[in-house]
């Protein structure tokens, strides 16, 4: 607890109930930080009642009202009338935001290089949320964070976390996607095309051991019904076998009737191993959900090479993209390619120059145009520009990209790619209560993030507020 | 000056195929290319016509005012009278000259990925549209042979393990020895195997040879005595020359010889001895004073290597082009032969030098280098004579696709063409920089 306390910055405060002095000063209504109160008790019905509210999910309430019942949204609207014990949260004159979602982000870990197959890499084994300084991102607004594994090739897994909040319910996804850069597609799709070559092996190494013990089984129960069965037996019904675990991989031998004659097959099949490596392609190929892939391509070549390779195994598909080499204008080669296939894709917000002429450009606007879901990623993963992230955007709708569009890149979109838009991302009922308040338009260079709320909580308060 | 030019261009032009009333034309092209790809035609077929074009074929006739067709990347038709199915992409060329993609023949590594170029390829890279607006379809990359098809990944590779390459250098007279007991060697072993071919029938006890040992350098002189592989070897002085012509011819395998500066000194004996010659007409050594006999580079080298029979092949070296505005261009490969029909080789066997002659060199004539239906569909459109200094490359098409169009790139659209006196580059626009790595 004193840990937490030390990392909260001044103002803020955890939620003790032995707090009663301060309590009181809720009950005496001290406005700025009331909120901060009241939004600790969870069992009471939290309404945030702002200037504006933008859900991001279509709609702007003005003046906006957030009903929060245990950490979730309820409802959101312009006046909402809730019977029973409330708290109020109050921001007249700001703007209410779902919390930013930055998608992919090494902040805080170390940086190291790794390469090849480490499909069963995970974010999460090196992330101490302890360890880490959170406040930037908070300071900007960004109440989910994903870190992602290190290096280049089958990377791992991206693991995505509140930025706040109780320490044990911050991992939202220990597994969002898997981070595959194509920046080398030299190696790379060789390494890719292994990886789906070698899962393939492996199902048809399970297939075999299957068709072994089938094998085995019958004959097994061939012997059985040659030989009179045992009468205690037959009074019995057949009971599900009981559950074994997956690592015991020699079943000891069944205890039948006449055991000591014929080999013993297990009653229960139990699959070979298979490479953890390869797990997420297994996974895929046999048709499990779950297994989002995210390919980071550093430029358009890569992308036509990815296919390349895709095309050869109609069940692999990619989730998504992450467009490094922000300053790159030549991803408007493969715009319509990306937008045919309404793709989720990941850039830097960032207008570039018509390549020799002075003419400027908008990739993201135009990959938006093509019809693909834009998700916003800071240019450099630093602290400076997760705080310039909105004002980044902002000149993106000078120069054409719609509003809705822009602050759903910050928002929605990155949560898709997570694979969590059905938790966090916006503000629709039964998700996360991750608001941001902003003093001001959110597109507006000057707006600051005065407060942070992470699950029903106010976690963050701007300093001199 | 650019009409006296032109009249001059007109004069060297074998052909003629440029008339005067056809330079106000302004080359349109449609449908627009994206059109084209949703052809109301069958889905699987792709087809793309070029009409009113003068069409060297280079194996064989030039035709005049001819479309040729290319129909799912293959040349499918050419002629005068030749139907253009519904849905077609059209490029309406009347003045343009078409001839067949260039085939850069030494090896280079600029315009396509390292390793294996179907996976290392940067479709999108400057190294290639530098390549295409050259002229040039199909590079040696390493020993592989490699189409620059910019925006698509498909049909990179046309051909892995083009050329042998022999370790027989005038340095390194260890190896050149090695070299010569291994063909001599296997050369026994090949005529024991013909003599136990023979007597099997007849004699039981007559047994198969040893071949355990044909490993590493035995393997290649293997291969090499069989005609498997075709060599190619580094040689530039008479010396040289003369030392891997004797070779060649004594044991009777095929080599290709890169460089030849002074094979002018002795075109009889590199005929005789059946190689062919990788040329780089600007190339310059100085004569040696160490021999009795003229010996040194001459712009005529080419042309008596041809007049005796050599097949050559013309080179402009590793680079097709080097940094700043002049030397881009001045290095591409036409510019190169023009060198060569200078010292004397005819017009039509300098655009061979640089088609099929090359193709032929790296084993992909089957593909590449001439017009002929059921060829690739791998040819460039160019304002008038290919070897003429004023002409540049409109469009290339690889495979059947526009891989470069001059007036949709920044690196030559702003430079006059006398067939495209209409069209103004945008004035906000640049010459494309070709930074350091150029």
């Amino acid at each position: 607890m004193m840990e937490t306390l030390q990392r909260v910055p001044r103002g803020v405060l955890p939620p003790k109930p032995g707090r009663i002095p301060l309590l009181l000063g809720l009950v005496l209504g001290i406005p700025l930080i009331a909120g901060t109160r009241v939004a600790g008790e969870d069992d009471v019905t939290v309404i945030v009642r702002a200037g504006r509210v933008i859900t991001a999910a279509g709609e702007i309430h003005e003046p906006g009202m957030v009903v929060i019942e245990e950490g979730r949204v309820k409802v959101v609207g312009s006046k909402v009338e809730h019977p029973g014990p409330i708290r109020f949260v109050d921001a007249p004159g700001e703007t209410v935001l779902p919390g930013l979602v930055l998608l992919a982000s090494r902040h805080g870990l170390e940086s190291y290089s790794l390469g090849g197959l480490q499909a069963a890499r995970k974010a999460s084994d090196e992330v101490l949320l302890e360890e880490i300084d959170l406040e930037p991102l908070l300071e900007a607004g960004i109440t989910t964070v994903a870190f992602i594994p290190p290096g280049s090739g089958i990377t791992g897994s991206a693991s995505a976390y509140h930025t706040a909040g109780d320490s044990s319910a911050r991992l939202l996804a220990g597994k969002a996607y898997l981070r595959i850069s194509m920046d080398n597609p030299g190696t790379h799709k060789g390494l890719l095309r292994n990886a789906i070559e070698s899962a393939k092996k492996e199902i048809e190494k399970v297939k075999k051991a299957r068709e072994e013990w089938e094998k085995k089984r019958k004959e097994a129960e061939a012997k059985k019904k040659a030989t009179p069965p045992a009468p205690e037996e037959k009074k019995e019904p057949p009971k599900p076998p009981p559950p074994r675990p997956p690592q015991q991989a020699p079943t000891p031998p069944k205890k039948d009737a006449d055991s000591g004659k014929a080999p013993a097959v297990p009653e229960k099949f139990t699959p070979p191993k298979i490479n953890p490596n390869l797990q997420p392609f297994v996974d895929i190929l046999e048709g499990r959900p779950g297994t989002r892939l995210v390919f980071e391509l550093s430029g358009p070549s890569d992308l036509l090479h990815l296919d390349d390779v895709l095309e050869e195994y109609p069940k692999v598909k990619a989730h998504g993209y992450t467009l490094s080499a922000a300053y790159s204008s030549d991803y408007r080669e493969v715009a319509s390619s990306l937008g045919e296939r309404k793709a989720l894709v990941a850039l830097a917000p960032v207008i570039t120059q018509v390549p020799y002429t002075v003419q400027m450009m908008s990739v993201p606007a135009e990959l938006a145009q093509a019809g693909c879901e834009i998700a916003f990623l800071p240019r450099s993963d630093s602290p400076g520009e997760y705080a310039a992230l909105r004002q980044r955007a902002a000149e993106l709708v000078r120069a054409g990209l719609s509003r809705e569009t822009t602050l759903r890149a910050l928002t929605l979109v990155p949560a898709k790619l997570l694979g969590l838009d059905k938790r966090i991302g916006s503000l629709e009922k039964g998700k996360e209560a991750d608001l941001v308040f902003l003093d001001g338009d959110p597109l507006n260079p000057l707006t600051r993030v005065t407060r942070v709320m992470v699950s029903g909580r106010i976690v963050w308060e701007k300093e001199d507020s | 000056m650019i009409r006296t030019a032109l009249a001059l261009a007109l004069v060297l032009m074998p052909l003629g195929g440029r008339a005067a009333e056809e330079h106000g034309n302004k080359a349109v092209e449609k449908p627009e290319k994206q059109a084209g790809r949703k052809a109301e035609t069958k889905p699987e077929d792709r087809h793309l016509a070029v009409t009113g074009v003068t069409v060297h074929t280079v194996t064989g006739p030039t035709i005049e005012e001819a479309t040729v067709l290319s129909t799912n990347g293959k040349i499918a038709a050419m002629g005068s009278h030749v139907k253009i199915p519904r849905g077609a992409e059209t490029i309406e060329a009347e003045g343009y000259h078409l001839y067949p993609g260039l085939v850069a023949v030494s090896p280079t590594f600029n315009f396509v990925g390292s390793g294996n170029p179907a996976d290392s390829t940067d479709v999108f890279s400057l190294g290639m549209t530098l390549g295409l607006a050259g002229g040039l379809t199909t590079v040696n990359a390493g020993n592989t042979a490699a189409k620059l098809t910019q925006g698509s990944v498909d049909g990179i590779v046309l051909k892995t393990n083009l050329l042998e390459t022999l370790n027989y250098s005038a340095r390194d007279p260890a190896s050149k020895r090695r070299f010569r007991d291994a063909l001599e060697r296997v050369r026994g072993y090949l005529r024991d195997l013909e003599q136990y071919e023979r007597e099997k029938g007849k004699n039981p006890e007559t047994k198969k040879p040893d071949d355990k040992w044909i490993r590493g350098d035995y393997q290649k002189a293997l291969q090499l005595l069989k005609g498997e592989v075709v060599g190619t070897v580094s040689a530039d002085s008479t010396r040289e020359l003369r030392d891997i012509c004797s070779l060649a011819g004594h044991y009777g395998f095929r080599l290709v010889i890169q460089g030849a500066r002074e094979g002018w000194t002795l075109p009889g004996e590199m005929a005789r001895a059946g190689v062919s010659a990788v040329v780089t007409p600007r190339d310059r050594v100085d004569p040696s004073e160490e021999t009795n006999r003229e010996t040194g580079a001459t712009i005529e080298n080419a042309r008596i290597l041809h007049e005796h029979g050599v097949p050559i092949a013309i080179s402009a070296g590793r680079y097709i082009s080097t940094s700043g505005m002049a030397g881009r261009d001045l290095q591409h490969l036409p510019m190169e032969a023009a060198y060569a029909v200078r010292g004397g080789l005819p017009d039509e066997e300098a655009v061979k030098a640089i088609t099929i002659n090359a193709a032929r060199i790296l084993g992909v004539d089957d593909r590449v280098g001439s017009i002929e239906i059921g060829k690739d569909a791998d040819f460039i459109i160019v304002d008038g004579d290919l070897l003429h200094y004023q002409t540049h490359v409109r469009w290339t098409i690889v495979n059947g696709r526009v891989a470069y169009d001059r007036l949709k790139d920044t690196l030559f659209d702003h430079l006059p063409s006398p067939l495209e006196e209409n069209i103004e580059p945008p004035v906000d626009h640049w010459p494309r920089s070709l930074g350091e790595d150029w």
